[in-house]
């Protein structure tokens, strides 16, 4: 019997020491530490702009994006790219780069997926492998200029990223075919010329009509490319590279093909970013020509990896809150503060999770005090101690609807009830 | 020869270059004391930002008799405040946290524009996304003592098409100070040795976290003067964008190889460059591409591809100072 009580604390204790010595406990929790103080940050300033609708507006970061099962497609149908474009930056900084590219290889990915759609009237799974070689295109540049003549990767990808956007511009206003008729600055939308080029929502559109299959798509990858870092020779490759070049190469790993292995793959996972965010049926005012700005879910990206400390895996769950974020910024343009307020908030996330090394040597530290493991023992006990709380509340609410219902019963059954009745209570009192 | 065109290509031209130099200076004084700095982009629009504000809010003050170049000088010296105050976020991250400065960088440069258009929305009223700049900025000819008859049309087109902003004189003056700052001065010097080998220079007594608290500083004060200069040559109103000059700042610098007078030269070439793609309209005897619809936009292109080849000749013997990136760590001296 005695054993039985002591088995599950043994266990639980054991498990709290196991987590907090775990790498990824300790680099989620950092993360969960850089999100809060990022969204303190974010009331901060909010309460500075107006005091009175700071609350509210806050309040509607956390509950704007599921106010309906339109704001709840918005937001899975704006995680699935920023999720390939995280995890494309998740993934060359497993190599020690830093793929500051990806919206230019969002872009490649979003020309090749319309010349796809539209030109050679492919079916979508075509245009999601067109927009895979447009970014993979776009990614082996940087990566061949890295590896061959040691340029600064991320001079070269911000190039790359205004010559994509130039690129794009002048290539699309070549294609009279992909144009709009009725906006001369837009894509045509999909839907009217080539509706096999969306990718289909095999049931999901019933909840929603913007609903489709890419986040699924997008999550698998994610699986993929955590199992290719970390269950593959590649991987350890690529990893032996980011972490100690000379040594690796000592090792006999080639530094060179890594790094272009590295970005090319990178490129591709953005570029397959970019054909969801155009093939999807929500995207219908199509691509819009425009010189000035690059496409943000590529900056979007950059905060989504650098949240998750590059782990595929993490990158899903870090693009799912982005996403939300940023649904819930619109929400609080009711409230008639700026959008622009929850991008402030993402960059101050980020800023914070610059600091991951320092955060997270503090973070080890702090757990491995007696003071946690006093906290950690406190959780447990005051679980346990609601437990029996909630059975003993439990069991006095059955007897005492037991009671009613016996009182009840005579009511009804016998006319001299009241006497009866203040007897039986004098009785309780007295026991 | 067209005078008067040629002027403008010139003033163009010398305008253009005018903020590359400030904000590669910039950088090369926060990269000489070990740091890197990838937020030139957001110093220069928060220091814009500044300068803009404070060059609207005396349009009123101005109107009723504050000499214009007066308040002209209090908004860009506001400008480089702003920018030096803004930097301090970057420094305090990369000295005292220790963090991946270009993480911190990037995370700068997410925070500014979003930073922008909320400080609009708070001062300008709501859905505002520009700042218009009051027509005061110029510096007119007859300020100069000159008239425009008295001149020749080269001069003339010299002087009234990009080059009259207070900046350019200020420019002029901060550049060389600059470089003898950095190069003749024992400050210069210490602040180079804390980007070579800041371990050494702690062993001689020098602060190390001091020296790239300066270095950080004193560019962000560079990159804010260099985004007011760049807000006043490109438009009339800022609208929060400076469209990637401060990465083409970063790599004039790189390609500058980290050094004053290089860095000059690689701004001058980068800039050439940048006033061709920008005068496609004006100069009758470029190529038009006649067969491709919007062709010249391509002439955009030029400054970004010429970046990446000159990077490829350049990149192989660059000179970086060595310990640029890696946060200074006492316990590290060997």
């Amino acid at each position: 019997m005695d054993d039985k009580i002591l088995a599950p604390s043994l266990k639980e204790d054991n498990f709290w020491s196991k987590m907090r010595k775990a790498p990824w406990f300790i680099s989620f929790s950092s993360s969960i530490f850089s999100i809060i103080l990022g969204l303190i940050a974010g009331l901060i300033l909010l309460m500075v702009i107006n005091p009175a609708r700071a609350f509210p507006a806050f309040g509607l970061l956390f509950i704007g994006g599921f106010s309906g099962t339109h704001s709840i497609a918005q937001f899975i149908y704006l995680a699935p790219p920023i999720l390939m474009t995280g995890l494309s930056v998740a993934f060359a900084f497993k190599t020690g780069l830093f793929n500051i590219g990806t919206p230019g290889q969002f872009l490649a990915g979003i020309f090749m997926s319309l010349v796809g759609a539209i030109m050679w009237n492919c079916p979508w799974y075509v245009n999601i492998l067109l927009a895979m070689l447009g970014g993979a295109i776009w990614g082996f540049i940087p990566g061949f200029c890295k590896a061959f003549f040691n340029v600064n990767e991320v001079l070269s990808a911000i190039m790359l990223n205004w010559i994509a956007i130039i690129l794009v511009d002048v290539g699309i206003s070549n294609m009279p075919a992909m144009i709009d008729s009725v906006y001369s600055t837009r894509t045509v939308n999909i839907v009217n010329v080539n509706a096999s080029a969306i990718i289909p929502g095999w049931g999901l559109e019933n909840f929603d009509s913007g609903l489709n299959i890419s986040i699924f798509i997008a999550i698998i990858i994610a699986v993929i490319c955590w199992l290719l870092i970390n269950k593959t020779n590649f991987g350890f490759e690529l990893k032996a590279c980011g972490s100690n070049k000379s040594a690796s190469k000592y090792a006999g790993i080639s530094d060179k093909r890594n790094i272009i292995l590295s970005f090319v793959i990178a490129g591709a996972l953005a570029g397959i970013g970019g054909a969801m965010k155009y093939l999807a049926p929500t995207a219908t005012s199509g691509y819009s020509l425009q010189i000035s700005s690059l496409p943000e879910e590529g900056f979007t990206g950059i905060s989504v990896g650098l949240l998750a400390a590059s782990n595929p895996i993490g990158c899903i769950f870090s693009a799912l809150f982005i996403s939300y974020l940023d649904v819930s910024g619109e929400a609080i343009q009711q409230l008639r503060y700026a959008p622009e307020n929850v991008s402030f908030i993402i960059g101050i996330i980020v800023y914070f999770a610059s600091f991951v090394a320092l955060v997270k040597t503090w973070l080890s530290k702090v757990y491995q005090k007696d003071l946690f493991k006093w906290l950690g023992d406190i959780f447990v006990k005051l679980f346990k101690w609601l437990c029996i709380k909630f059975k003993n509340i439990r069991h006095c609410c059955t007897l005492k609807i037991n009671k009613m219902k016996n009182k009840n019963e005579k009511t009804s059954s016998g006319g001299n009830s009241t006497a009866s009745e203040v007897k039986d209570d004098e009785k309780e009192e007295d026991k | 020869m067209d005078w008067v065109l040629f002027g403008k290509f010139c003033s163009t031209f010398i305008a253009f270059a005018i903020p590359l130099v400030l904000v590669a200076y910039g950088g090369m004084f926060s990269e000489h004391s070990g740091i890197i700095n990838i937020a030139l982009e957001a110093v220069m629009i928060i220091g814009a930002m500044v300068g803009a504000l404070v060059c609207s809010g005396f349009d009123s003050a101005v109107s009723s008799g504050f000499p214009s170049q007066l308040a002209m000088f209090i908004s860009i010296l506001s400008a480089g405040l702003g920018g030096a105050v803004f930097s301090l976020l970057l420094s305090f991250a990369s000295i005292h946290l220790k963090a991946d400065q270009t993480i911190a960088g990037i995370a700068l440069n997410t925070i500014a524009p979003a930073l922008f258009i909320i400080s609009i929305w708070a001062i300008q009223g709501e859905a505002q996304t520009n700042i218009f700049l009051p027509s005061w900025r110029r510096i007119s000819l007859s300020m100069l003592g000159l008239s425009s008859s008295s001149l020749t049309p080269f001069a003339n087109s010299l002087l009234t098409y990009s080059l009259n902003y207070l900046t350019t004189i200020i420019a002029l003056f901060l550049i060389p100070l600059c470089a003898i700052i950095l190069y003749k001065t024992s400050f210069g010097l210490r602040l180079r040795a804390c980007g070579e080998h800041p371990q050494a220079a702690d062993s001689v007594g020098i602060n190390v976290y001091k020296m790239r608290y300066a270095g950080v500083t004193i560019g962000g004060f560079l990159a804010g003067v260099g985004g007011m200069a760049y807000l006043l040559v490109v438009s009339s109103s800022f609208d929060g964008q400076v469209a990637g000059y401060g990465f083409l700042a970063l790599a004039v610098m790189i390609f500058g190889n980290w050094r004053p007078g290089r860095i000059i030269l690689a701004a001058l070439f980068f800039s050439l460059f940048t006033t061709i793609s920008n005068m496609t309209g004006v100069i009758s005897w470029l190529p038009t591409f006649g067969s491709i619809n919007e062709g010249a936009k391509l002439y955009n292109l030029l400054p970004y591809i010429v970046t990446i080849i000159v990077l490829i000749f350049t990149s192989k013997r660059s000179q970086a100072p060595k310990a640029e990136g890696i946060p200074y760590d006492v316990s590290k001296r060997s």
